[in-house]
């Protein structure tokens, strides 16, 4: 019997008379139990045997579904983040970068990152979010042990790893002070270059192994972007430096005059090489000594301390081989250093370039050494160049002045004394002079003289001897062997005056040296 | 990926509440834009936060970085950072990547304001 017929038999029973109600509240409450029996039976055909596996496979297919779409966003995170770190060379970027990263994809409040630097061998603090700030001054040794801790590791690890290894109360502060729970190493080939103290997650649910695969994935990733950027960074500054060496030489380049050409090159130095106190030191190699020609930020007292120290003769033998000279010791000068430059221009001795301190940013080691070994090559040959132009415009101008006083002296010794002497001069006559052929004359020059003569003058245009011995004859068949020698050079002219036959007084001395 | 724009708007009602309507692509690149909208916002001392992403069709990790690094500075202040009106595929992340357990969200302004004056 089915509903329909159960139905159809009540409602012909409530049809009929209710007299006979007895008879058909029986049937109806027969036709009531068959209902009841027909609904148990359709009832027990729908609740088959698979009904809780079908239940337990769909919450599993649903699991699973939820596990996959988190796999594909943690993998699109890893691609973006790739593509972002390769394309980034700005360390602050990259970091802050990282960061955000680090917490948006796994629902953390806090992340910190130290990155090493290679001038000091420290693992130095770079960015925080999501922490009070602090942490700026804390530097993490490479021989600490929760930095070699870290190297040691491939793979992020919880900071229970570390201090159950070594329960250090400095280091439960460190990690307190970051609230990290998860460090997250930076790894590049057999190196760590940068860190990732991580906070907790939400209500402390430890961390998934999908987790820990993901921070691995961004560690290498973040470790191969701070290399290039690093990198791009140490390239940027040859250049700069280069680019500041280039202009440094065309500036100073530009001018005869050598006052300007000094000013020049102490401000580029101290302007731009960051040099806080320095002094250049000339060499005069006719009176065989150092003078301060220019200083910056010095004493007095200072900068005649400091020049004292160059002639320790440790000091002068590297400088005469033209070897920088570093010193830097507390005892003798705290504070400062004692860094002495040769200026060298060919083969002449120019000078120094002294320096005793530098601002407070820079790191001096041996990067910053070879850069000014380069700049102070840059600086003796225009020194040299426009020292002898200068020379030459003053003696054009009023050739008597620089001699005069030198002669007036000779003169007056010699008539207290009555002894004579010769002035000669060498007129060089030549379209190409230029330094080393006077200087290879003044060399050989100067092999010729007795003890008693010497060379009082020398410029481009001409030698000024003096003979203290010799007879007027003696000088002139020297002097004559000695043009003959000079092939090298198109014409010499000599001229000689004697004191007192032609003339007691240096006027008449000159008049008959510079007359045609 | 798109620019980002970003309208910051008083909350009506809400005297230390600000709106900060956001429109594009929240990533690696644009990310540091709301952050500094949202370190602008704290200058002025408001708290009271509702980032409006129904302009914004998709969020990087990089962008709930922002928002969950700055949730713990703006609660110490009483505040709290809110997310409304965020599209459904923006929505589908939140709610896999667990956002709620950290970040409220609602479907309306009008119910952020609620939520405030609450």
């Amino acid at each position: 019997m089915n509903i329909k017929d159960i139905m159809a038999q009540l409602t012909s029973e409530l049809k009929k008379d209710p007299l006979e109600k007895n008879a058909i509240v029986n049937n109806i409450n027969s036709l009531i139990a068959s209902y009841n029996t027909l609904v148990n039976s359709v009832k027990a055909k729908t609740e088959t045997p698979f009904s809780s596996e079908i239940e337990s496979l769909k919450k599993e297919i649903s699991e699973s579904e939820k596990k996959y779409k988190k796999k594909v966003i943690d993998l699109y995170t890893i691609f973006e983040i790739a593509q972002d770190l390769s394309s980034s060379l700005n360390v602050d970027n990259l970091i802050n970068t990282i960061i955000l990263t680090s917490l948006g994809h796994l629902l953390v409040e806090n992340g910190s990152i130290f990155v090493f630097n290679e001038k000091t061998g420290k693992f130095v603090f770079k960015q925080a979010k999501g922490i009070k700030t602090g942490m700026e001054k804390i530097e993490l040794d490479s021989q600490e042990e929760i930095i070699k801790f870290t190297i040691s590791k491939t793979k992020p690890f919880l900071r229970t790893d570390f201090l159950t290894e070594k329960n250090n109360a400095q280091y439960h502060t460190l990690f307190s002070n970051l609230n990290c729970e998860l460090v997250i190493p930076f790894r590049i080939k057999n190196k760590v270059n940068g860190i990732l103290f991580l906070g907790p997650k939400p209500g402390n649910i430890p961390f998934s192994e999908s987790n820990t695969e993901f921070l691995t994935a961004l560690g290498n990733f973040a470790a191969i972007a701070l290399e290039n950027a690093k990198l791009y960074t140490d390239l940027n500054n040859k250049v700069r430096d280069l680019s500041a060496l280039y202009n440094i030489s065309k500036e100073i380049n530009k001018s005869d005059d050598t006052n300007i050409v000094l000013d020049l090159m102490l401000e580029t130095i101290t302007t731009g090489f960051g040099v806080k106190k320095c002094s250049l030191i000339l060499y005069d190699d006719l009176k065989n000594h150092y003078h301060i020609e220019r200083s910056h930020n010095l004493e007095q007292a200072e900068a005649v301390r400091f020049l004292d120290m160059i002639l320790s003769r440790k000091i002068e033998n590297a400088l005469d081989k033209n070897e920088p000279v570093f010193i830097k010791d507390d005892r003798i000068m705290k504070d400062h250093i004692f860094f002495s430059i040769p200026l060298i221009a060919g083969s002449k001795k120019v000078g120094l370039l002294n320096i005793y301190q530098f601002d407070d940013d820079i790191i001096i080691d041996d990067d910053i050494k070879q850069i000014f070994v380069i700049i102070a090559s840059q600086m003796a040959p225009p020194i040299v160049l426009t020292f002898f132009l200068s020379k030459r415009e003053t003696y054009k101008e009023n050739p008597f002045d620089y001699i005069y006083n030198d002669i007036d002296t000779l003169i007056t010794k010699s008539r207290e004394s009555g002894i004579s002497f010769i002035l000669c001069r060498l007129k060089l006559i030549d379209k190409e002079i230029e330094f080393n052929k006077v200087k290879s004359i003044i060399e050989k020059i100067k092999t010729i003289l007795q003890p008693t003569d010497s060379l009082i003058h020398s410029n481009f245009n001409e030698l000024l001897l003096i003979f203290s011995v010799s007879t007027k004859e003696e000088v002139e068949n020297l002097i004559r062997d000695f043009i003959q020698s000079m092939v090298q050079i198109e014409k010499i002219e000599p001229k000689i005056a004697c004191y007192p036959d032609d003339g007691d007084n240096v006027n008449t001395l000159l008049k008959q040296l510079y007359n045609n | 990926m798109a620019d980002l724009k970003i309208d910051v708007l008083p909350m009506q009602g809400i005297p230390d509440g600000t709106i900060i309507k956001a429109t594009g692509f929240i990533d690696t690149t644009t990310a540091p834009d709301i952050e500094k909208s949202i370190e602008q916002v704290f200058t002025q001392k408001k708290f009271k936060i509702a980032i409006d992403l129904s302009g914004v069709d998709f969020v990087s990790s990089a962008g709930w970085g922002v928002f969950v690094s700055e949730i713990r500075d703006i609660r110490e202040n009483k505040g709290d950072l809110v997310l409304i009106n965020m599209v459904p595929d923006v929505y589908d992340v939140y709610e896999l990547m667990e956002f709620s357990a950290i970040l409220k969200s609602f479907d309306s302004i009008d119910d952020c304001i609620k939520y405030f004056k609450a």
